[in-house]
C-alpha cells in the first residue's frame, strides 16, 4: 500500500477540521473562552483557582474532542469518500487513525500550546506547566483515539453527538484520572508511566476498532 | 423481627431494594416474552386464515 | 453444550425447561442467604455491627454485575467471530439485565456508604473506589443498549455492538486501576474507615468468617440463576419477535 491514500486522508481531514472554523483560531478560543468562565464559576480565590482550573481543563478536552468527532466519519460515509478507501487500501484502520489523529492536532492540540497562558491566567504553579501540557497533549490522544472509536461505530446514526458520548465516556476515565494525578504528582510518579501506557495502548486498540466500526458502516 | 437499632433502616433498605429492583426486571422479562410471544401467535392466527 | 444450544430451536426446547428451574432455585437460595444472613448468624463487630447484614445483598450483585458484563463481551466475541445467531441474541438479552445488577450494586452501596463511611455527597458516593467502577460499568451498559437502539438494521446493530463491548472489556481492567489510584492519592480517606462498611471480604486481613462467605456464595449463586432465567426469558422474547418479523415479511412479499 503506498502512502497516497493515507497522505490525501491527511490532507483532506485537515482541510475539513481546519474549515470548519477559522482554523486554529478557533480551537484557541474554544479553549480560551472555557479558561475564561472557570473565574466566572468558581469565584476568583486564587488558591481555589489554580488548583481546579487545570482539572476544567480537561473536562474541555474532552468535551472538545466528542464535539469535533461527533461528523468526522459521517461526511465520508455520505460522499462516498469512506467506500473509496475501501477499495483502494488495504487498511481502513490506518486511515481512520490518521484521521482522528489529525482532528486532534487541530482541535486537540491547541490546548498545550494554551497551557501556560491559561495557567499562568489561573494561577497554577509554573512546575507544573510542563507535566500539564505532556498530560493534554497524550491524554488528548487518548480522548481521540476513543471518541474516534465512538464516532465510528455511530457513523451511520444522523443525530450521534449524546451517543458518542455516552459511548466515550467510560472509555475517557483513566486517561483522565492519570492525567490529573500527573499534574499533581509531577513527572516521576507512576501516573506518568500509566497514561504513557494507555496512550500506547489506545494508539494499538482503537486504529482496529474503528476500522471494523467504519468496515461495517460502509456496508 | 430482630432489631438492629441505628443500622435498621440501612438494612433493610437495602435488602428490599435488593428484593425489588430484581422482582422488577423479572416483571419486565415476563411482559416482553408475553407481548412477543401474542404477536407471534396473532401472526401465525393470520396467516392460517388467509 | 453451547454449540448444541447454537440451534435457535433446540435452545428454545432447553429453555421451556431451564427458565422455571432456574427462577425456583435462585428465589430458593436467595431467600436461604437472606433468612441467614439477616436473621441467624451473628452481627460481626469488625465490619460495622448490624450494618454488615447488608453485605448479603450488595456483594453478590457486585460479583454478578462484572460477571454479566464479561458475559456480555464472551457472546459478542463468539458472536463476532462464529456467527451464531443466538449468541447476539444472548448478549442482546444481557444487557438491561447487567444495566439492572450495576444499577442495584451502586444504589445499594451508595446507601450502605451513607452509614458506613458517614453522610455526605462526597463519601457518599466518592467514598470507594469500587462503586466507582461500578458506576462506569453501568455507563458502559447504558452506552452498549444506546447504540444497539440506535442503528437501525439488525445485523449493523449487532456488528456495532459486539465491537463496542469487545472495546469495552479489554478497557474494564485499566479503568478499574485508574479509579482504584485515584481513590488512594486524591482521596485522603484513612482506609480504616473504609473497612468498616467495606463490602467485600477482602479487606479483612484474616480472611471472612466461613459463615459469612457461605451465605454471600447462596446469594450469588441464586441471583446468578435468577439472572440466567431473566436472560434467558429475554432471548425467547427475541425469538419469538423475529419468527414473527419474518411471518411478517413473509406476508408482505406474498402480498
Amino acid at each position: 500500500m503506498t502512502a497516497s491514500p493515507l497522505l490525501s486522508a491527511f490532507r483532506s481531514s485537515l482541510s475539513e477540521a481546519w474549515a470548519s472554523g477559522a482554523g486554529l483560531l478557533l480551537p484557541l478560543g474554544f479553549f480560551a473562552g472555557t479558561a475564561t468562565m472557570v473565574p466566572f464559576t468558581l469565584g476568583s480565590e486564587a488558591e481555589l483557582l489554580s488548583r481546579v482550573g487545570p482539572g476544567i481543563l480537561w473536562l474541555a478536552l474532552a468535551l472538545s474532542s466528542m464535539v469535533t468527532l461527533e461528523r468526522v466519519f459521517q461526511a465520508d460515509l455520505q460522499d462516498g469518500a469512506l467506500d473509496l478507501w475501501l477499495q483502494d487500501s488495504g487498511s481502513i484502520s490506518l486511515i481512520a487513525a490518521i484521521k482522528t489523529l489529525t482532528h486532534w492536532l487541530v482541535s486537540g492540540f491547541p490546548l498545550v500550546l494554551l497551557t501556560p497562558l491559561i495557567g499562568f491566567m489561573l494561577g497554577v504553579p509554573s512546575e507544573k506547566m510542563i507535566p500539564a501540557m505532556l498530560g493534554y497533549a497524550m491524554g488528548g490522544l487518548v480522548f481521540f483515539l476513543w471518541g474516534g472509536v465512538a464516532a465510528a461505530l455511530s457513523a451511520s446514526v444522523s443525530r450521534a453527538g449524546l451517543l458518542i458520548a455516552l459511548i466515550a465516556l467510560p472509555l475517557y476515565v483513566p486517561a483522565l484520572i492519570f492525567g490529573v494525578q500527573m499534574v499533581e504528582n509531577g513527572l516521576d510518579s507512576p501516573s506518568f508511566l500509566f497514561l504513557a501506557a494507555c496512550t500506547l495502548f489506545a494508539l494499538g486498540v482503537a486504529p482496529a476498532a474503528m476500522g471494523a466500526a467504519l468496515r461495517l458502516a460502509a456496508e | 423481627m430482630p432489631d438492629y437499632a441505628d443500622d435498621a433502616i440501612y438494612v433493610w433498605s437495602i435488602t428490599i431494594i435488593g428484593i425489588v429492583l430484581p422482582v422488577l426486571m423479572i416483571g419486565y422479562s415476563l411482559l416482553r416474552v408475553h407481548l412477543s410471544k401474542a404477536r407471534l401467535e396473532r401472526l401465525q392466527q393470520e396467516e392460517d386464515q388467509a | 453444550m453451547l454449540s448444541y444450544l447454537a440451534n435457535p430451536l433446540r435452545f428454545m426446547r432447553f429453555s421451556r425447561l431451564a427458565v422455571p428451574i432456574c427462577f425456583a432455585l435462585g428465589i430458593v437460595m436467595v431467600g436461604w442467604s437472606l433468612y441467614n444472613g439477616l436473621l441467624v448468624v451473628p452481627p460481626d463487630e469488625r465490619q460495622g455491627g448490624d450494618l454488615m447484614r447488608a453485605m448479603f445483598t450488595h456483594v453478590p450483585s457486585a460479583w454478578l454485575c462484572m460477571g454479566l458484563y464479561a458475559a456480555l463481551a464472551g457472546a459478542s466475541f463468539v458472536w463476532y467471530i462464529w456467527r451464531h445467531e443466538l449468541a447476539d441474541v444472548a448478549a442482546r438479552a444481557i444487557a438491561p439485565i447487567g444495566a439492572g445488577y450495576t444499577a442495584l450494586c451502586f444504589i445499594t452501596g451508595s446507601i450502605w456508604g451513607q452509614k458506613g463511611w458517614g453522610a455526605g455527597w462526597h463519601n457518599l458516593i466518592l467514598g470507594d473506589s469500587r462503586l466507582m467502577s461500578v458506576l462506569v460499568l453501568f455507563f458502559l451498559f447504558l452506552g452498549y443498549m444506546a447504540l444497539r437502539a440506535a442503528l437501525e438494521t439488525r445485523q449493523k446493530a449487532a456488528r456495532a455492538a459486539a465491537i463496542l463491548a469487545m472495546v469495552g472489556i479489554v478497557n474494564v481492567p485499566i479503568i478499574k486501576v485508574s479509579v482504584d489510584m485515584w481513590q488512594t492519592t486524591t482521596i485522603h480517606q484513612p482506609s480504616s474507615v473504609i473497612s468498616i462498611g467495606s463490602p467485600e471480604p477482602r479487606e479483612e486481613g484474616s480472611g471472612m468468617n466461613p459463615i459469612y462467605l457461605q451465605q454471600l456464595l447462596w446469594g450469588f449463586g441464586g441471583h446468578t440463576l435468577l439472572a440466567a432465567a431473566m436472560v434467558m426469558m429475554l432471548m425467547r422474547s427475541e425469538v419469538y419477535t423475529q419468527q414473527g418479523d419474518r411471518l411478517l415479511a413473509r406476508k408482505l412479499e406474498g402480498a
